[in-house]
């Protein structure tokens, strides 16, 4: 099973809903990543901090129409399909909210700009993935205490690999000469990712597409050879495709689904019980009604049944 | 002479029942007109119970707390009995490999329904009991408000906190997950729920595990039942809560539990504040 958690959303506000256009454009990458063989995607909602969150509507907090996408989506049965929200956040003090955006979404991640809303996140918050905009010159030395830690705690940190193929696109706004632009964020990318490596000492890192169009998907052959180029050995960069990308996902599924990962409702799939959402309606997550299934069903129940009766 | 006599009194208690005969003795040892006597004659006196010693304090008889030596009496029975158990039906397993090999026996029966009486295998229909008692302390705790009905499920907030201090002595639990592969599918009552392993009552043939229900050929362990010990480390396990709705009982909620995360004796479960940690460790 391989996994990409970060396929964007292509709104980044509340107000603005995508067009059919856009719509379309987020199915097909979601269709050209599944026939490279990824199974568990997750959308990404990206909002900077200072966007107000509607924490009253608990309904509106989560704008992307998962439901509809699985319905549309509903030809590859074995896709499965997870929301995800990125908080990029500046000043660590303007967070609010957190535990209820935490119950709508299901991986939360942060991308610190500043060091210290990355120490922040490591120690105060309950998050599941840093990511950090790897294109651009970090504003600060990844130190790798503070790396360290975050991985200890089971926070992974992602390496979006877009910036390193998407050619033009988004950067010639702001650059008088794109071709010299797109060489810097290059550098940048190898700069980052290098440094990201060193400081984690390779572990707890987890790569993924960011794709906008289905062009920029990459099947995981061409990501290994990338992660090799950089310096990982084959089975740490075999892990940052699917052991760590897992992890993430069930980090953020329990704290849905479990009370503090001891007990979790729903048994019904026995290959994926931890990251599973089929059953759940995205509008209510804490609904309990859903979960009823019949005793004839299972084998277990079956089991119950018979010994009721004698 | 006005001597208490310490030391011969308390070496006559140890010879004489009676304390006026020892007042007796030592008034006509040390008299002037009786008999004086040069010696004392101590006698062996069969005691009924034991003379108490100066520093002696009477045991309160209304403590009633288990003394520790008993706890420990308790746990080492236990201990012995599991053992005793899972020994012998590794002995039964064994004989009925046996009786696989030979060719000639073929023609009779393993005596299977003797062997399991003779080494006093527990069975699963034994325990049937329990289960049913602890389906209906489930859905009391769960489900049932102060005025003993069912309006609603209640939102999952509520009933998972609950689930995670809940006893689970006598819950029909299914390994999902395990780091062993050959527990995996294996169901049957919690008899013991020790800090890191559940001991569980397993059925016995077409119970023993989900895909074995149409089978008519089983394994020496399937046929056997019994305990088995099944470590929580690494492990899942499933379970299902009967939705007390009206008499035919036909819906149930399931819920999992992350055996990592279980590894605490339950009386220390009951009041823990549980908390998430990096979930590396589940899988």
């Amino acid at each position: 099973m391989l996994y990409d958690l970060n396929v964007p959303w292509p709104v980044n506000n509340y107000h603005t809903k995508p067009n059919q256009n856009e719509l379309n454009n987020l199915k097909n990458t979601i269709v050209t990543l599944h026939t490279l063989g990824y199974t568990h995607i997750a959308i990404n909602f990206q909002i900077n901090e200072s966007i107000k969150v509607p924490l009253n509507q608990t309904q509106l907090i989560n704008p992307i129409d998962i439901d509809l996408l699985k319905l549309e989506l509903s030809k590859f049965p074995s896709l499965k399909l997870f929301t995800r929200i990125t908080i990029v956040i500046y000043d660590p003090a303007k967070l609010q909210g957190l535990t209820k955006i935490q119950s709508q979404f299901d991986i939360l991640a942060i991308q610190p700009l500043t060091e210290k809303a990355l120490q922040m996140c490591v120690t105060n918050l309950d998050i599941d993935l840093i990511s950090f905009n790897l294109g651009s010159k970090l504003a600060f030395y990844l130190k790798h205490k503070t790396i360290g830690s975050a991985v200890d705690k089971g926070i992974k940190f992602e390496i979006c690999y877009n910036h390193l193929i998407s050619g033009s696109i988004g950067i010639t706004n702001s650059a008088t000469n794109p071709v010299e632009n797109l060489a810097f964020v290059k550098k940048n990318f190898f700069n980052n990712v290098l440094q990201l490596i060193r400081s984690s000492r390779s572990k707890g890192i987890i790569i993924s597409s960011g794709a906008n169009l289905p062009l920029q998907a990459r099947n995981s052959e061409d990501i290994l050879i990338l992660l090799k180029t950089l310096g990982l050995d084959q089975s740490r960069a075999k892990g940052c495709i699917t052991v760590n990308p897992e992890r993430v996902l069930v980090n953020g599924r329990l704290r849905i689904k479990s009370f503090k990962q001891t007990i979790l409702v729903d048994n019904s799939s026995s290959s994926n019980t931890l990251t599973n959402n089929d059953k759940e309606d995205p509008n209510k997550k804490s609904d309990a009604n859903v979960y009823k299934k019949r005793l004839d069903d299972s084998s277990s129940g079956r089991l119950l049944k018979k010994q009721r009766k004698n | 002479m006005n001597r208490t006599n310490a030391l011969e009194r308390h070496l006559l208690t140890r010879c004489y029942d009676s304390q006026d005969r020892i007042e007796e003795l030592l008034t006509t040892r040390y008299s002037l007109t009786g008999d004086q006597k040069p010696v004392i004659h101590f006698t062996q006196y069969k005691q009924t119970d034991k003379v108490k010693s100066l520093l002696h304090s009477e045991k309160s008889s209304s403590n009633n707390e288990i003394s520790s030596t008993r706890r420990v009496n308790t746990r080492r029975d236990l201990q012995a009995y599991i053992k005793t158990t899972l020994n012998n039906q590794k002995k039964v397993i064994k004989k009925i490999q046996a009786y696989n090999r030979k060719k000639s026996s073929q023609s009779r029966q393993f005596p299977l329904d003797k062997m399991i009486k003779t080494f006093n295998i527990p069975q699963y229909d034994e325990f049937i009991g329990l289960n049913n008692l602890w389906q209906n302390y489930m859905q009391e705790l769960l489900f049932v408000n102060k005025n003993k009905t069912i309006e609603s499920i209640p939102s999952l907030t509520t009933i998972l906190p609950k689930l995670s201090t809940a006893d689970f002595n006598g819950c029909l639990l299914t390994v999902i997950q395990s780091k062993n592969t050959n527990f995996v599918g294996l169901r049957g009552i919690v008899v013991w729920d020790a800090q890191h392993s559940f001991l569980i009552c397993v059925p016995s043939k077409n119970d023993s595990k989900e895909w074995n229900e149409s089978k008519d050929k089983f394994s020496p362990s399937e046929m056997v039942g019994g305990f088995r010990l099944v470590p929580k480390h690494k492990s899942l396990f499933a379970f299902d809560v009967i939705i007390p709705n009206d008499e035919s009982e036909t819906e149930c909620i399931g819920f999992t539990m992350i055996g990592s995360r279980f590894e605490f004796r339950s009386v220390d479960r009951s009041g823990k504040k549980f908390k998430g940690h990096a979930v590396d460790g589940i899988l």
